[in-house]
């Protein structure tokens, strides 16, 4: 009985609730990262100088991260210039794959700037459940804007958000 | 119990209160899973009987932040039992993890609940992996604190969570980390970057009564701090990266060493070279009696203090990943692992560049020789033992189009599978499998997009296979459709139709639809569950064989 009120507690009180008070827009937590030369570097220090920055989540194990790292490559040109976005991408590998990240991401020719979590420092901070997990930080180091998997495509619409936050409009905005 | 509720209230109430008036109060967040399945019987495919038939594992974290102070929470919920497969100490529901931490400066103070890796992890990594069940979270206090800049002091005093319990032994820890380049800004470092570090790690465990396994009259005298040391560097410089680790731990009887006195060691060596459009990277490993816990009786998954990486590719595709997984011997491991990435250079002039991607690797047990004295063995330095396991594979991708990619994969795999499930070296199983997969995914429109596996192992079927329901050569069929960036279908079927028992040519097939609406994912299943070891960033857990309806609910706010 005792455990049936309980998950009673947690699915109509606490989920919703939970729901309503969470912020649209919430600052970049801070944890410590390394990077790709094993050094800690503290998540506070993320900046794109008022520019518009998207932070991926992903694992060299992870098909469908590969994936949209992949298609973002190929647009990551035509994005920077245009908006001025800088991609910062947080490898979730742990120790077994870490030494493997900087040979994956520049045998792929990749342009971003990569950060290993190997104990899934910054994934907590940022409540990751599943990779890929992308969110989109404004000029002043606020979350505004996140999205869970990725299917072919999805880009596009990352980068229509892009475009409106470089441009002051609001997101939901058409 | 009461206590939990009345925090667990207090913090969700408050913490309401308090977000939605000012945001100056500070800011909350969190994630939230549910995993739930509805058991049907099914005998073609060894399903147990289960008492209660629909089972869910759930978890609620929330994390408040307010400037320099943060805490966080997590309840747990595995009722009415854990979903089969996971721990059955599970049962039960709490808030196992919780935690108050500030920032003070250079100082930083948690008090509670954490997780913390030093250096590689070989002598110290606690960290939660969900999808298996395993968390060994510590829970203490602890400091870390940067007296300059490049230096940093962590040090901790904590138990380790045990399902709704603690560990018997009581942790230590010590890790000191000095990147130079930091510590001597005005010395012109060029490119070379150069940490160091060092930790020390012990465990106390109070004496218990256990006998000498070569004299049951006597008891054996138990070390009750046992100590482990480590030292570490990191030397990178234009591409080129070389990380090493070596780590020693006293004599540590424990249940899985035979409560034998030998010394542990373990060395982690990686060098790694990349460039744009190339990269390669070699590692090696040695790990002898290496096997660290916060009790000296605990096996399987329970209460692991340290993390010895696995040097082997880390499969995703269903059937490489699970018919003949590999998992970490920490007792005796030699082993080693090269990978290479490139893609096609731009000079080819190629439309869509080629990316490839080549790993081998093999992991062969020390040569050793045993004594008979209460060191349990000698062992040569760097002679190959028997092999556990071997794998070569090469991985292609390539856009065929702006509307269709490709990838495909072969592998080679062998395995002495009796030795790395730990059953004894007397009746060697030994597999010898190749493995090729076709993954394509097609753009059928705008926001329509379809993707196609094809899995194929072929291997001879054994004559006393360690799982009858294992056995020979598999294919596997997967279909995926989505609508961007909200709905997905998706059926697959895995098919052993190479065993040579006709009635246990089974099919696996299984069916799932969902919805993802940002960051939350609502997915409805049904398929059957294979019998076998999922293993998980190098931690492996027996999941029985079910039948029956899954739904799971992921989300993060």
């Amino acid at each position: 009985m005792k455990t049936l009120a309980f998950s009673f507690l947690l699915l109509f009180c606490i989920l919703p609730a939970s729901f309503i008070i969470a912020q649209k827009q919430y600052a970049l937590p801070r944890a410590d990262v390394q990077n790709l030369e094993g050094q800690t570097i503290s998540t506070g220090t993320f900046s794109n100088a008022g520019k518009p920055m998207i932070v991926n989540f992903w694992a060299t194990w992870c098909k469908p991260c590969i994936a949209e790292l992949s298609a973002i490559h190929e647009e990551y040109e035509t994005w920077v210039e245009e908006t001025g976005v800088k991609l910062v991408a947080i490898s979730i590998d742990d120790q077994r794959n870490v030494d493997k990240v900087a040979p994956f991401v520049n045998g792929r020719g990749w342009n971003y700037e990569v950060y290993c979590d190997p104990n899934g420092n910054f994934k907590r901070a940022m409540s990751v459940n599943t990779v890929p997990h992308t969110f989109l930080v404004d000029g002043q180091g606020n979350i505004v804007w996140q999205h869970n998997a990725y299917n072919p495509g999805d880009e596009e619409h990352l980068f229509e958000m892009i475009e409106k936050l470089a441009a002051g409009k609001s997101l939901d905005s058409k | 119990m009461k206590n939990a509720i009345l925090g667990f209230g207090l913090l969700g109430f408050s913490s309401i209160l308090c977000a939605q008036t000012n945001p100056d109060y500070g800011e909350i967040h969190g994630n939230v899973g549910i995993d739930a399945q509805y058991y049907l019987d099914d005998p073609a495919i060894n399903t147990q009987p289960v008492p209660d038939i629909f089972r869910a594992n759930s978890f609620l974290n929330l994390v408040y932040t307010r400037g320099n102070f943060r805490a966080g929470l997590r309840y747990e919920a595995y009722m009415p039992k854990p979903l089969l497969g996971f721990p059955t100490a599970f049962e039960g529901h709490g808030i196992p993890f919780r935690y108050a931490a500030y920032t003070l400066g250079r100082l930083d103070i948690t008090a509670g609940n954490f997780y913390e890796q030093f250096g590689n992890g070989l002598i110290l990594r606690s960290y939660e992996e969900r999808a298996l069940g395993f968390d060994n979270a510590l829970d203490g206090i602890r400091l870390k604190y940067q007296p300059v800049n490049g230096i940093r002091l962590t040090g901790f005093i904590a138990r380790q969570r045990f399902y709704w319990q603690f560990s018997p032994g009581n942790i230590k820890g010590f890790d000191a980390e000095i990147t130079l380049r930091e510590v001597f800004p005005k010395v012109d470092w060029k490119n070379w970057n150069l940490i160091v570090g060092g930790s020390f790690v012990s465990r106390y465990q109070p004496g218990q009564e256990i006998s000498n396994p070569d004299n049951p009259a006597n008891l054996l005298e138990l070390p009750l701090n046992v100590g482990s040391f480590s030292g570490r560097f990191n030397i990178g410089c234009e591409g080129f990266k070389l990380n090493a680790e070596y780590a020693y731990k006293i004599n540590d009887p424990n249940a899985l060493n035979t409560f034998i006195y030998k010394p542990g060691t373990a060395a982690y060596l990686s060098a790694a070279y990349s460039t744009k459009g190339l990269g390669i990277s070699l590692q090696a490993k040695r790990v002898e009696n290496f096997d660290f816990r916060s009790d000296r009786n605990a096996q399987g998954n329970d209460l692991l203090l340290n993390f010895i990486p696995m040097l082997n590719k880390q499969h995703t595709y269903a059937l490489p990943a699970s018919i003949y997984p590999y998992a970490v011997q920490a007792n005796s491991e030699l082993g080693w692992q090269a990978d290479v990435n490139f893609t096609t250079p731009k000079w080819l002039k190629k439309k869509y560049a080629t990316t490839v991607n080549l790993n081998f690797s093999m992991v062969s047990a020390l040569d050793t020789t045993r004594t008979g004295d209460r060191y349990g063995y000698t062992s040569s330095a760097f002679d190959f033992g028997k092999s556990y396991y071997m794998d070569a594979n090469i991985e292609i991708q390539q856009p065929l189009g702006k509307k269709t990619k490709l990838s495909l994969m072969y592998m080679y795999l062998w395995q002495n599978q009796r030795l790395v499930q730990g059953q004894g070296t007397t009746e060697d199983n030994l597999i010898a499998a190749h493995i090729a997969v076709v993954d394509a995914t097609w753009k059928l429109a705008k926001k329509h997009t379809v993707r196609f596996e094809v899995q194929h192992l072929a291997t001879p079927a054994l004559q006393n296979p360690l799982n009858t329901l294992v056995n020979g050569s598999w294919a596997m069929g997967l279909v995926e459709y989505n609508f961007n960036p909200v709905f997905f279908a998706s059926a697959m079927n895995q098919w052993n139709y190479g065993n040579p028992e006709e009635k246990k040519q089974i099919h696996y097939p299984t069916a799932m639809v969902g919805v993802t609406l940002k960051t939350t994912r609502i997915a409805i299943g049904y398929g059957r569950q294979r019998e076998g070891i999922i293993c998980i960033g190098g931690v492996c857990r027996q999941v029985p064989a079910s039948n029956g309806l899954t739904f799971s609910l992921m989300s993060s706010f």
